[in-house]
């Protein structure tokens, strides 16, 4: 019994990755066409996302599936008939599409067992870390994975349609960039702190990395209001 | 070495992060051959702090 309510709770850990990602889809493809909220596809909408955002609590699995796919699904669809006269901006599609991506992979990764799943019944506590996660990593996953967020926020202040989609792909793109460079010099604090003390040198490290920070969101937003 | 290797990637990730910013801005100003400009500088410093992070883990 305590192994079937473990079981449950990991599958719904699991399921709130496809809750972001089918959210992340529905803020950017449904969204928008939700205008009047008194009329049906505004409706279908609305309940689309409503089934997807409780289909963690849900007790029964099966249900729970049925709202992070059948329903949420079956109301964007609705949605997309009733307001199919209205046209969509350009980057919204674009970002639509790779948000319905998302989507998929996250519910395609359910089929796959984890990895403590696999084979014998293990208690978790058994698979604690020997070495504890290093600040420095975290703090510059966060500072990269900041910068990258307000770059594509700060994408749409460009307002001409003809620039627009490549204002978003260079934020795109500069996002990746940044992202995958900042995740590998996290790699490098975390095989610092488990393989050697810290030196004083590193606290240049740490200087330099508030400069990620500092210079890009202040260089960009602060010269946008001025 | 090392050091300097890590300090000058982060530098061109600064640089990266900055000329993307400032290339939306100049578009946002209509300056579009500028912007693309500093989009290319962006790419480039991104790039320049790949390749010195892949000669930190060969060295």
């Amino acid at each position: 019994m305590q192994q079937t309510a473990s079981t449950r709770r990991r599958e719904r850990y699991r399921l709130i990755v496809v809750v972001v990602a089918g959210l992340y889809a529905w803020s950017v493809s449904v969204l928008p066409l939700l205008d009047d909220l008194s009329t049906w596809p505004a409706l279908c909408g609305l309940g689309a996302a409503l089934a997807l955002s409780v289909s963690p609590f849900v007790p029964n699995r099966r249900l729970s599936l049925y709202g992070a796919l059948h329903i949420f699904l079956a109301g964007c669809l609705l949605c997309w008939w009733g307001a199919r006269e209205r046209a969509t901006l350009n980057p919204w599609s674009a970002y639509a599409a790779l948000g319905w991506i998302a989507y998929t992979l996250a519910l395609g990764s359910l089929t796959t067992p984890e990895r403590g799943e696999q084979g014998s019944q293990l208690r978790p506590q058994m698979f604690r870390p020997r070495v504890q996660p290093s600040k420095a990593a975290a703090l510059c996953i966060g500072s990269g994975l900041l910068a990258t967020i307000a770059l594509n926020i700060y994408s749409f202040q460009v307002s001409r349609p003809e620039l627009l989609m490549l204002a978003h792909l260079a934020a795109l793109a500069t996002g990746l960039i940044v992202l995958k460079q900042t995740v590998l010099l996290a790699e490098y604090f975390q095989q610092k702190a488990q393989f050697g003390p810290y030196g004083s040198g590193v606290w240049w490290l740490f200087i330099a990395l508030l400069l990620l920070v500092s210079g890009g969101l202040v260089s960009g937003w602060a010269t946008a209001i001025g | 070495m090392e050091r300097f290797i890590l300090i000058s990637a982060i530098a061109s990730l600064v640089l990266c992060t900055g000329a993307a910013f400032w290339s939306i801005r100049l578009w946002t100003e209509g300056q579009d051959l500028r912007g693309l400009y500093f989009f290319a500088v962006s790419l480039v410093a991104g790039a320049l702090a790949n390749q010195l992070l892949k000669a930190r883990e060969i060295g």
